[in-house]
């Protein structure tokens, strides 16, 4: 078994590789059992590609997109991922937004620490600020936003500085069906202009068949299903048929519970 | 990739995607400024302080009343002070006093800052030097002040580094405190974005140690200007505390108390008007009843 943390760095090519990855925590009580996060995990995100992660709650979804964004490197097996430099987007489920910082201030913060210069950073931030509707907050605090706002103030500065690696978990978790549909768009959109490699973790299928061009059940730990989903606009009549055949795929890795 | 310099920056949403709607939540808050201790249904900042210092006036001449000479009233310190505004050494005392004040607190406040963001921000450090600075705390304070004396001369500068030192494990300790306080997530965030440690430091830690940074500073001003008039006491042939204990060894109350009022004056303003009000301002984006 590779020790932990062993990571092969990609050269330029900005795909992701899980290669037999399994990450335990250790138990928060003395004399708990030891939780088992990822078992022997294995797939790839080629470069410029995206991939969805569905699953349950505690299924190491979350654990992925940490691994993969290179904050945990507590785990077993190969890891390869872009190297140092890369420009990385990553919205959080609890959007970290910096709560001294204005919503622009926020956007502008990201970019700026992705070597923007300041007159450009703020150009950026105010312009991807009206392309997600955030206009008339953005001299506003985070503390006086709505979730739903706060999680689209989040994804844009994500997707604001056109990261070559896309790490988004649970983006529309905060927003309702028609809003996560447009965002859905706008995301693809901004993805392709950077040529973004995307990874993002949800539980809805619909959005996974509208982001990623290949879905990844996990569950336990373990890849139990990957599905060939495609990009379909939000609302075609492809996302029902896709999410439907993905329904099943995640239905036949479920275990049936006997009566 | 391309360098940001050649990004044309488009705006890349559908149109009449999501600026068509307007936001769905409270309305934009724009930052408000800090309302100085007012609070809905509870009296005007100002009318509270009046009232707060008015009943301390009626229990210092309650106080006064009951113990006779040992503790002068106000009305018979107001006399006494006006009686040591004319002999000149009111205020001579009161510019030494200060000079040496403000010279320990720049030194005590910024080794303190340093000592307190390192230590704070290193698990090592912490554990290494934890235990310095409740050792620092527990020192008597006369111990420092009679090694500074021996060691560099009884002088200005012995007393001023004998301050800086006797604040600096508590000033450091609550700094520390207040690093470690922060949010890892958001540090994670801010190196994961690309920011360097520097940065991150300027960035995201200082501002959220900001409150307890400042906590430290007024209790560090506070703590400095007491030990500051003892430091006198001992060592020096004039300012505040050598007057106080001049007054005091000719039994005269109303004198020594006069000779503490215009730096009790001074150390209040600067604490409300300087301290509180950058304080303020740097809070301005927490919630009104947090700050």
């Amino acid at each position: 078994m590779a020790p932990h943390g062993a990571a092969v760095m990609a050269p330029a090519q900005g795909g992701l590789r899980f290669a037999g990855v399994g990450r335990v925590f250790a138990p928060e009580v003395p004399g708990a059992a030891a939780v088992v996060a990822l078992d022997g995990v294995s797939f790839e995100v080629a470069a410029g590609s995206r991939t969805a992660i569905v699953g349950p709650s505690g299924a190491g979804k979350s654990s992925l997109l940490h691994i993969a964004a290179g904050l945990d490197t507590g785990y077993t097996g190969t890891v390869v991922r872009p190297g140092p430099g890369t420009v990385v987007g990553y919205a959080f489920q609890d959007h970290r937004l910096l709560p001294w910082l204005t919503v622009t201030g926020n956007l502008t913060f990201a970019l700026r620490a992705a070597g923007w210069p300041r007159p450009a950073a703020t150009d950026r931030a105010l312009a991807v600020l009206a392309s997600v509707g955030l206009s008339p907050v953005a001299a506003a605090y985070p503390a006086t936003l709505s979730g739903g706002m706060r999680q689209r103030a989040a994804l844009a500065r994500a997707f604001a500085a056109r990261p070559a690696l896309l790490l988004l978990d649970e983006p529309f978790a905060a927003v309702d069906e028609e809003q996560a549909d447009e965002l859905c768009g706008l995301l693809s959109t901004e993805a392709d202009a950077a040529g973004a490699t995307v990874l993002v973790v949800t539980h809805r299928i619909r959005e996974a068949c509208q982001l990623a061009d290949r879905t990844v059940v996990v569950r336990a730990g373990r890849v139990v299903a990957e599905v060939e989903t495609g990009r379909h606009q939000p609302g075609s009549a492809g996302v029902d048929q896709v999410a439907a055949r993905l329904r099943r795929a995640v239905a036949a890795a479920t275990p049936r519970r006997s009566r | 990739m391309s360098s940001p310099e050649q990004v044309p920056f488009p705006v890349t949403s559908p149109p009449g995607a999501l600026m068509a709607r307007p936001p769905a939540a409270r309305p934009p808050a724009a930052p408000r400024p800090a309302a100085a201790g007012t609070r809905r249904g509870v009296p005007g900042g100002l009318t509270v302080t009046a009232l707060s210092l008015l009943t301390l006036l009626g229990a210092w001449q309650l106080a006064g009343t009951v113990s006779g000479s040992a503790f002068p009233p106000p009305a018979a310190t107001a006399r006494a002070l006006a009686a040591a505004s004319g002999d000149g050494y009111l205020w001579t005392d009161l510019a030494h006093t200060l000079a040496r004040l403000v010279l320990a607190f720049i030194l005590g406040f910024a080794a303190s800052a340093v000592v307190g963001i390192l230590v704070g921000r290193s698990g090592l450090a912490y554990r290494f030097f934890g235990m310095w600075l409740t050792i620092g705390a527990s020192t008597p304070a006369l111990l420092v002040v009679v090694a500074c004396y021996l060691a560099i001369g009884i002088s200005d500068w012995a007393a001023v580094l004998a301050v800086a030192v006797i604040v600096i494990p508590g000033t450091a300790a609550a700094i520390c405190d207040g690093v470690r306080a922060t949010d890892p997530g958001l540090s994670e965030m801010a190196r994961l974005y690309g920011a360097s440690p520097g940065s991150v430091l300027r960035q995201v830690v200082l501002p959220q140690a900001a409150p307890w940074i400042f906590t430290a500073a007024r209790s560090c001003w506070s703590l400095t200007w007491r030990i500051m008039v003892f430091v006198e006491v001992i060592g020096r042939p004039d300012g505040v505390g050598y007057r106080i204990q001049y007054w005091f060894q000719l039994a005269d109350m109303p004198r020594a108390i006069a000779s503490a009022v215009p730096l009790i004056a001074v150390v209040v303003l600067v604490d409300v008007a300087v301290l509180r009000t950058i304080e303020r301002r740097i809070a301005r984006w927490r919630p009104t009843e947090l700050r």
